[in-house]
C-alpha cells in the first residue's frame, strides 16, 4: 500500500519540492529575522529623537509646530502622541496647552480619528487609547459617536475610558453610566478607573459635588450593576471623597445584604475619618464584612473591646487571628485580655492569643 | 519473506511517517496560534498602557509566596532577599525548609534574625510533620517552615496549610521573580473570578546579567547545553503555551513559577506527592472543575516572567530530564480517566491526547523510525531517495518551527541586543536534530522503561535541584 | 543657583523640568530609575530632589526608603511628584519622611516657585 506511493515517479517530484521550498523558507526565515531586528531597533531610536525632538521643541517654542516635521508615518504619528501624552500626564498649564495645540496643528489628532474605523479592532483600539491620552474635551462627541458604531466590546471598553476623562457635570456621568452598563461587567479594576478618573476630572473642574448627586440618584437604580456600585465606592475611597459621607452612610445601610457593598462604604467611611458603622459592622453575618470592620477597629475607640473579644471565639480563623491581633495592639490592656485567654477552653482562641502575645514579643 | 513481516514493517513505516506529519503540524499550529496572540498582546500593551495599569494599586488581592527549599544553602538568602524587594502592596514569602542536611536553615536564621512563631496552623492540605514556625524580626512578611523531609509537592503543600491569602504563587528556591511578575499575574484573578490558575514564561538565567537581584542585561549563555535549553524553552513558552492556551488545553503549569488560587487547590486536596506534581496538579483542577461543572479558566499570559537556572553539566541535565518525564508519566497515569474522555473537552481530546500520543509515545516511534532505517536496509527493503528526503523535510520543517519560535521572542520586549546571539540560536535551530535531539529521545525512553523499576520514594531527596 | 536631582523613568520630565530649571539658573541632574538615581544622589549632592513613585526597577517608595537610611543621603529633602492621588500612597509617602507630596499633572512654574520658596525657607 505505501509502496504504491512511494514508487510513483510524481511522489518524489513532490518530496523534493517540498524540501526545497523548506530549505527556501528557512533561508528567508532566518535573514527576515534578522531584518526585523535590524528594523525595530532603528524605528525605537527614531522614535526616541523624535519624541526628543518633540519635547524640546514644546519647551522653547510658542508654536512648536513650526519647528517640527510633519509625521508621515505610523512611527511618527507614535512618537509624536507619546510624547504629548507625557506631557499631558506629568504638566498643567502653559505647556500643557502647547502640547494639546501640537495634536490638533500637526494633524495627529484627526489621524487617529481615522484610525479609530479602521477594519482591524486592535488597531481602532489602539487609535482610541491613544486619542483618550489627549484628554482633548472636542473628542468627547466624537467618542459618543464612534460608540454607537462600534460593534468590538473591547474597542468600547477603552471609548468609555477616554469618556471618563472628559466627563464635565452630572449629565455626563449619567450617560456614562448608561453605556457602561450597556456592556458586559469588564472587572473591577476597569470600572474603580473609570470613576477615579470621573472624580478627579470633577475635583479639577471644583464640582465635586456632582459625583455626590450621582451616587445618590443611583443607589437603587436596579440597572446599574451592585458591582459597579462597589467599585464607585472604592473609587470613592481612593479620591478621598470628603464631601460624600452622607451618601457612603446610606450606602452602608441600604445594601445590608451585600458584604462587598459594606466593605466598600466601610473603607470609604474610614478613609474620611467616619467609624460609626463599625459596631454593627463587628456583628454582621458574613466574615469578610467582620475582618474588614476589625481591621479598622483599633483606630475607632477602645469602647468596642467587649465586642472584639467575642470575635476571638469567631468561628472563622482570620476574624479569630485578626481579633488576638487588634488586641495586641491595643496596649497593655488589650495584652491583659489576651494572657486571660490563653488559658481558655475554646483552643482555636487560646492559640490565637498566644500567637499574638509571641507577635508583639518582637 | 513473511506477509507478516512485511505487512509490519511497511505498516511501522507509515506510522512513522504519519507520526512526523501529525508531530509536526501540531508545533506549526501551535506557533500560527501563538504568533497571532502575541502580536495582538504586543499591540495593545505598550509601555504606556502597561503603565496605566501598574499605576493605582488600589484594588488587589493578597498573595502568598510559597518557596519550597531543600539543600539550598547557596542561594536561599539571595533568592528571599530578592523577593523581599517584589513590587506589591500587600504579600507574604513563605519559605519551606523541606528537612535538608545542609545548613539552610541555619543561613535563614542568620540572614533574616528568625524568631521562633506560634501562628495556628490550618490543616486543610496534607504533608510531612512541621518540625517549627519561624518569623523574621527584620521583615515582617516572611516567614519560615522547617519541616520533615516530603518531597517539593509535600513542601508546598506546608506552605499552603500556613498561608493566609486567597493566592499563593509557587516558585523554585533558585529562580528570580521580576519584580512586577506578582503584580502581573495577580492582576488576572481581580479582573476574572473564573480563573483558577495562571502560568508566566520561564527565561533562563544562565548567560544574562543580574544586578540587585533583578535582570539587566539578556545573553545567550556560551556552552552548547545550556544555549540548547534556551532554544527549547522559547519554543515550549512562547509557542507552545501561548497556542495551547487558545485551544483551551493549558496542562503545564511550571512549577517554577504558576499562580493558583488557593482555595480551588485546597479542593482538590492539594500537590499529590508525586514527582511530576505540577502537571498532576492542574491535570485534577481541570477534572474537578470539569467534574462538578464549575466554570473556570487556566491561562498562560506571555507578560509575568520568572528566570531560572538552567543545568549545565549534561549529566546534570539527563537527570532532569529523566525526572520530567517520569512525572508525566506518572500524571497521565494517575489521571488516565482524563484520556480520550469526551466529559472533559478540549483538555482531554487535544491536550492530553498530545501529551499521549507525541510526548509519550512520540520517543517509541521515533526510535522505531531510527532503528527500522538500518534493518531495512539490510532486507533490501529500505527506499533509500525516500528516506533521505523525508529526513531532510523533518530537519527542514524543525528548523523553521524553531527559528519562528526565537521570532516571536522579539515581540516580547526582551531581547537579545547582540545579532551574533541571534545567529547562534538559529545555528542551534539547525543542530538540535544532530545529535541533541537524540540524546533527549534516549532518556526519555529509558525513563519510560525504567518508570516500573524506581521506588520514586528514594529518588525524592534529588528531586530538586540537578 | 541650587542643585536639582530628578528621578523618572519618563525622558519627557527630565527634559522639560531641565529646561524650566536651567533658565531659572539652577543645575539639573537626571536619574531613569532607582539605583541610579541613589548613585547620583550620594555623588551629586543636591539641594533637593524631584522624585517619582512608578518606576520600573525599584519603586519611589523604596528609594526614599534608602535615601533617608543612608548617612550621606538623608539629609536631602525630598519632593514627590506622581500621578498617584490615593490617601494611603500620600500618607506612605510623608511616613518615609518627605517633604512635599505634588500630584500630577503639575505646573511647571508652580513647582520652580514652590521649590525656590522652600529652599529660600531653608536658609
Amino acid at each position: 500500500m505505501f509502496d504504491f506511493i512511494t514508487e510513483s515517479r510524481n511522489f518524489y517530484d513532490y518530496i523534493t519540492l517540498a524540501v526545497l521550498l523548506l530549505v527556501f523558507f528557512n533561508t528567508f526565515e532566518i535573514l527576515f529575522l534578522l531584518y526585523n531586528k535590524a528594523r525595530v531597533e532603528r524605528s525605537e531610536r527614531k522614535r526616541q529623537n523624535l519624541k526628543r525632538l518633540a519635547s524640546t521643541a514644546l519647551i522653547t517654542a510658542t508654536n512648536a509646530a513650526e519647528l517640527l516635521p510633519k509625521p508621515a508615518t505610523e512611527d511618527e504619528y507614535a512618537a509624536y502622541s507619546e510624547a504629548v501624552a507625557s506631557v499631558l500626564d506629568s504638566f498643567e498649564g502653559e505647556i500643557a496647552d502647547r502640547a494639546a495645540a501640537l495634536i490638533t496643528q500637526l494633524g495627529i489628532d484627526a489621524h487617529y480619528r481615522r484610525l479609530a474605523r479602521h477594519r482591524t479592532w486592535y488597531k481602532r483600539g489602539n487609535a482610541v487609547d491613544i486619542l483618550a491620552s489627549f484628554r482633548l474635551k472636542a473628542n468627547k462627541e466624537f467618542f459618543l459617536a464612534i460608540f454607537r458604531s462600534e460593534t468590538s466590546s473591547e474597542v468600547k471598553y477603552r471609548i468609555i475610558y477616554g469618556l471618563s476623562r472628559l466627563v464635565r457635570d452630572h449629565g455626563d456621568i449619567l450617560v456614562l453610566a448608561r453605556l457602561l452598563s450597556s456592556l458586559p461587567y469588564l472587572t473591577a479594576k476597569y470600572t474603580e478607573d473609570i470613576f477615579y478618573n470621573v472624580i478627579t476630572a470633577l475635583k479639577a473642574a471644583g464640582r465635586e459635588e456632582e459625583f455626590g448627586l450621582f451616587m445618590r440618584d443611583t443607589m437603587h437604580d436596579e440597572s446599574v450593576l451592585k458591582m459597579v456600585k462597589r467599585d464607585c465606592l472604592a473609587a470613592c475611597s481612593a479620591a478621598v471623597c470628603e464631601k460624600g459621607r452622607a451618601t457612603l452612610l446610606g450606602y452602608y445601610a441600604a445594601f445590608p445584604g451585600e458584604p462587598e457593598i459594606l466593605i466598600a462604604s466601610l473603607r470609604a467611611l474610614a478613609g474620611i475619618g467616619d467609624f460609626s458603622q463599625l459596631p454593627a459592622a463587628l456583628k454582621h453575618p458574613d466574615w469578610r464584612v467582620r475582618l474588614a470592620a476589625l481591621k479598622f477597629s483599633h483606630l475607632c475607640c477602645t469602647d468596642m473591646l467587649p465586642e472584639v473579644r467575642a470575635m476571638l471565639h469567631d468561628p472563622n480563623y482570620h476574624v479569630r487571628l485578626n481579633a488576638a491581633l487588634a488586641f495586641a495592639r491595643s496596649g497593655d490592656a488589650g495584652r491583659a485580655v489576651l494572657r486571660a485567654e490563653e488559658s481558655s477552653d475554646d483552643r482555636f482562641a487560646a492559640a490565637a492569643a498566644a500567637y499574638a502575645l509571641s507577635q508583639e514579643a518582637l | 519473506m513473511s506477509f507478516l513481516l512485511w505487512f509490519a514493517l511497511q505498516f511501522s513505516q507509515f506510522t512513522v511517517f504519519l507520526y512526523f506529519l501529525a508531530i509536526n503540524t501540531v508545533y506549526t499550529v501551535l506557533i500560527v496560534l501563538a504568533m497571532r496572540d502575541i502580536i495582538r498582546h504586543a499591540y495593545l500593551t505598550t509601555s504606556r498602557v502597561a503603565r496605566r495599569q501598574l499605576a493605582g494599586e488600589f484594588y488587589y488581592k493578597p498573595v502568598s509566596v510559597i518557596v519550597p527549599a531543600y539543600n539550598e544553602a547557596a542561594v536561599i538568602a539571595q533568592s528571599v532577599k530578592a523577593l523581599t524587594n517584589l513590587h506589591y502592596p500587600e504579600f507574604e514569602i513563605i519559605v519551606i525548609n523541606d528537612g535538608s542536611t545542609d545548613d539552610t536553615l541555619a543561613r535563614l536564621k542568620e540572614d533574616f534574625s528568625l524568631v521562633s512563631s506560634k501562628k495556628p496552623v490550618r490543616l486543610q492540605v496534607p504533608h510531612e510533620a512541621i518540625r517549627a514556625i519561624f518569623k523574621s524580626a527584620d521583615y515582617p512578611n516572611l516567614i519560615v517552615i522547617d519541616k520533615e523531609n516530603g518531597g517539593k509537592a509535600d513542601a508546598i503543600n506546608a506552605g499552603i496549610n500556613v498561608s493566609s491569602y486567597p493566592i499563593f504563587c509557587s516558585i523554585d528556591a533558585d529562580s528570580i521573580l521580576e519584580p512586577d511578575a506578582i503584580l502581573k499575574s495577580s492582576k488576572l484573578f481581580l479582573e476574572d473570578d473564573e480563573l483558577i490558575a495562571t502560568g508566566g514564561i520561564i527565561r533562563i538565567l544562565n548567560g544574562c546579567r543580574i544586578q540587585d537581584g533583578s535582570v539587566v542585561e539578556i545573553g545567550l549563555p556560551g556552552s552548547f547545553i545550556e544555549a540548547m535549553q534556551v532554544l527549547e524553552y522559547t519554543r515550549a513558552f512562547l509557542s507552545g503555551r501561548t497556542g495551547w492556551n487558545a485551544l483551551k488545553s493549558l496542562l503545564i503549569i511550571s512549577g517554577a513559577f504558576g499562580v493558583f488560587r488557593k482555595d480551588m487547590v485546597v479542593a482538590v486536596n492539594g500537590y499529590r506527592k508525586t514527582i511530576g506534581e505540577d502537571m498532576d496538579l492542574v491535570m485534577r483542577l481541570h477534572r474537578h472543575c470539569k467534574d462538578n461543572a464549575i466554570p473556570y479558566k487556566i491561562l498562560f499570559v506571555p507578560d509575568p516572567v520568572c528566570w531560572t537556572q538552567a543545568p549545565f553539566s549534561m549529566k546534570m541535565l539527563l537527570k532532569q530530564r529523566n525526572r520530567w518525564h517520569r512525572g508525566m508519566i506518572d500524571a497521565l497515569l494517575s489521571n488516565r480517566g482524563m484520556i480520550l474522555n469526551r466529559k472533559y473537552g478540549a483538555t482531554s481530546l487535544v491536550g492530553i491526547s498530545y501529551f499521549v500520543f507525541v510526548e509519550f509515545l512520540g520517543p517509541l516511534i521515533e526510535l522505531f523510525g531510527y532503528v527500522s532505517i538500518p534493518i531495512l536496509y539490510f532486507l533490501g527493503m529500505l527506499n533509500t531517495q525516500f528516506m533521505v528526503m523525508l529526513i531532510l523535510m523533518a530537519v527542514f520543517w524543525g528548523i523553521s518551527i524553531n527559528v519562528a519560535a526565537v521570532f516571536l521572542d522579539t515581540y516580547n520586549f526582551r531581547r537579545y541586543k547582540k545579532t551574533s546571539d541571534i545567529l547562534r540560536l538559529c545555528l542551534l535551530s539547525a543542530a538540535e536534530f544532530f545529535g541533541y535531539r537524540q540524546i533527549m529521545l534516549l532518556e526519555r525512553l529509558r525513563a519510560t522503561l525504567s518508570f516500573r523499576e524506581t521506588a520514586w520514594g528514594t529518588q525524592d531527596r534529588q528531586v530538586f535541584k540537578q | 543657583m541650587a542643585k536639582i536631582l530628578i528621578i523618572d523613568d519618563d525622558e519627557t520630565i527630565h527634559l522639560i523640568c531641565r529646561a524650566y530649571f536651567t533658565k531659572a539658573g539652577h543645575t539639573v541632574e537626571t536619574a531613569f530609575d532607582g539605583p541610579e538615581g541613589l548613585e547620583k544622589a550620594a555623588a551629586f549632592n543636591p539641594d533637593i530632589l524631584l522624585l517619582d513613585i512608578n518606576m520600573p526597577k525599584m519603586s519611589g517608595f523604596d528609594v526614599a526608603k534608602q535615601l533617608k537610611e543612608t548617612e550621606k543621603t538623608k539629609h536631602i529633602p525630598i519632593f514627590m511628584m506622581t500621578s498617584l492621588k490615593q490617601a494611603s500612597n500620600i500618607q506612605r509617602g510623608y511616613g518615609l519622611g518627605i517633604e512635599e507630596y505634588i500630584t500630577k499633572p503639575a505646573n511647571v512654574e508652580h513647582l520652580k516657585l514652590r521649590i525656590e520658596k522652600f529652599l529660600e525657607k531653608k536658609k
